[in-house]
């Protein structure tokens, strides 16, 4: 046992000599051995010769070859790190995008509904990344309370028709998008409320959405926060802020 | 983890569209000050009750699509009773709840009742306003309970008490209602029980009975002091037959007949059960 530890410690103290002697230092090595041989052969004093040329380092140049060097050096073609990824290299096309937030009423329904869960999707065409066609649908769910009625819940449904405008800088984009289409409503409280002026559940609404995106290391895939407002014209001009934190796949 | 639960259920309630429920709109407050309080204490007083106190009502008329001449006939044929007659709004049609919030609006601590009667398309019954009609406590006559709520309420200086009438309470109640008006059950037997635990007074029911549904709906507010009564209707599960503006032209019209308790009285023909004259005149 102990012989065998010796032999390790030995191993191991002549594998930190070879790496302590690095393969630059083996030119000088060799030199100086053969001014040993030279003084073991020929004691006789040595007239000092004449100063030859510095002999190369024993290290490759930096510059590249000397045979090379007037012509210059061939270097590697520099990439600018501030456009990496390159935005031209993102997917462009039919896209689907969905996210979830929190809604919250403003106007007459802020009287009677509380702030409440949403989700919605978004999916078009981006023609270039600075416009695109969309469709949009959210869903909305919140607590309805009046003084008396207190526990119900209202869904709220838009769906609507969008166009899409980007200031694209590098992997961000800021966009504005809008459009109109129509809301549904899951029962008549806003009419128990005085806010709608009957019991239809369907009427026209607007939307208008700032966006900001960030484009993943994936082509595909990007994510960024949406604020929508809803707009309902039959509902007193009421509205609804939807705040989305989104995932969008572009094919 | 644990927020992906609810997150899940809020996700899906929001899909399915689950909370589909109908509201009715308009139902008023009632509201008794100080005036209405002075009023009822005089001695020819039409708002006060010996037991409630002072009172006000509302009545709430709910609207329905009407029938059909055709299916009207054939649901209620010229010359049948109402006992033979099959209701066209139908208790097994309708979910309701009402919920009510009660405000006092005194620095005195109060007394109140919530109340709630109603009417179906054949009757109407209104035990409050009516008592008085066979002589009042002069000829001992007995106060009928209410359909719903007819018990005291103590409320603190300026608290707000809210509560419901849920819809299991509606459903008994008009079973209860339907029962004892058009099938002559005798009021205090068949409110003072629960027909599902305890059938007494029901026994002139058909078990192939169609039990009517509410058409109205009168709340009762009695107090000792200024408050104020906010209720709203909820229906569900209801919106196939409850009237819509932008589908039907008309209402569905009835006009229920005022149920009179002649036997009001403790010792009047109906005894201790309360049969009616109106029953005692079908042979009921």
């Amino acid at each position: 046992m102990i012989a065998a530890l010796s032999l390790v410690v030995v191993l191991a103290d002549a594998s930190a000599r070879i790496h302590a002697s690095g393969p630059a230092e083996a030119p000088e090595t060799d030199e100086v051995v053969v001014e040993d041989d030279d003084a073991a052969t020929d004691p006789a004093p040595v007239e000092p010769e004449a100063p030859s040329p510095a002999p190369p380092p024993a290290t490759a140049p930096a510059v590249g070859p000397a045979d090379t060097a007037e012509v210059g050096v061939v270097e590697r073609r520099e990439t600018d790190p501030t456009v990496f990824p390159d935005p031209k290299k993102f997917s462009r096309g039919f896209f689907v995008e969905g996210g979830l937030g929190p809604a919250v009423p403003i106007g007459p329904t802020s009287e009677v509904l509380a702030t409440g869960f949403s989700l919605g999707a978004r999916t078009g065409y981006e023609i270039r990344r600075w416009v695109a066609l969309q469709v949009h649908a959210t869903g909305m769910v919140a607590r309805y309370d009046d003084g008396v009625l207190r526990r119900e819940l209202l869904q709220q449904y838009v769906y609507t028709g969008e166009a899409r405008f980007a200031v694209p800088i590098r992997r961000f984009l800021i966009a504005l998008q809008g459009g109109a289409g129509i809301y549904q409503l899951s029962n008549n409280l806003l009419q128990v409320a005085g806010i709608a002026p009957d019991n239809r559940r369907i009427g026209l609404a607007w939307d208008a959405s700032l966006a900001f995106d960030v484009h993943s290391l994936n082509r595909h895939i990007s994510g960024g926060v949406v604020a929508t407002f809803v707009g309902m014209p039959a509902l007193r001009n009421a509205g609804t802020l939807v705040l989305h934190v989104v995932l969008r796949y572009t094919l | 983890m644990r927020a992906i639960g609810p997150l899940v259920l809020a996700a899906a309630s929001l899909l399915a569209a689950c909370n589909n429920p109908a509201f009715y709109p308009g139902a008023t407050r009632i509201v008794i000050d100080a005036d209405a309080l002075a009023a009822a204490q005089g001695e020819e007083a039409t708002s006060a009750n010996p037991t409630i106190g002072a009172y006000g009502q509302a009545e709430y008329w709910l609207d329905f699509r009407p029938p059909s001449t055709a299916e009207l006939a054939e649901l209620q044929p010229a010359g049948a009773t109402p006992a033979e007659q099959i209701p066209w709004v139908r208790r097994d049609e309708l979910t309701i709840s009402v919920p009510w919030t009660l405000t006092n609006q005194s620095d005195a601590p109060m007394r109140a009742w919530v109340l709630l009667d109603g009417a179906t398309e054949f009757y109407d019954y209104n035990p409050i306003a009516m008592y008085g009609q066979a002589g009042g406590a002069e000829e001992d006559e007995i106060q009928f309970p209410s359909l719903l709520g007819f018990t005291p309420i103590m409320v603190g200086p300026n608290e707000v008490v809210r509560g419901e009438f849920r819809e299991d309470d509606m459903r008994e109640a008009m079973y209860d209602l339907d029962v004892l008006s058009r099938f002559c059950g005798g009021p205090l037997a068949v409110l003072y029980h629960r027909s599902e635990a305890d059938p007494i007074g029901t026994e002139g029911v058909p078990d192939d009975a169609v039990i009517a549904g509410m058409v109205l709906l009168r709340l009762t507010l009695g107090t000792d002091q200024p408050s104020t009564l906010e209720y709203s209707v909820r229906l569900r599960e209801s919106e196939d037959i409850i009237f819509d503006s932008a589908r039907d032209e008309r209402r569905y019209e009835v006009m229920p007949e005022p149920y009179a308790i002649a036997g009001g009285a403790a010792g009047g023909s109906g005894g201790s059960d309360g049969a009616t004259d109106m029953c005692e005149d079908t042979g009921g």
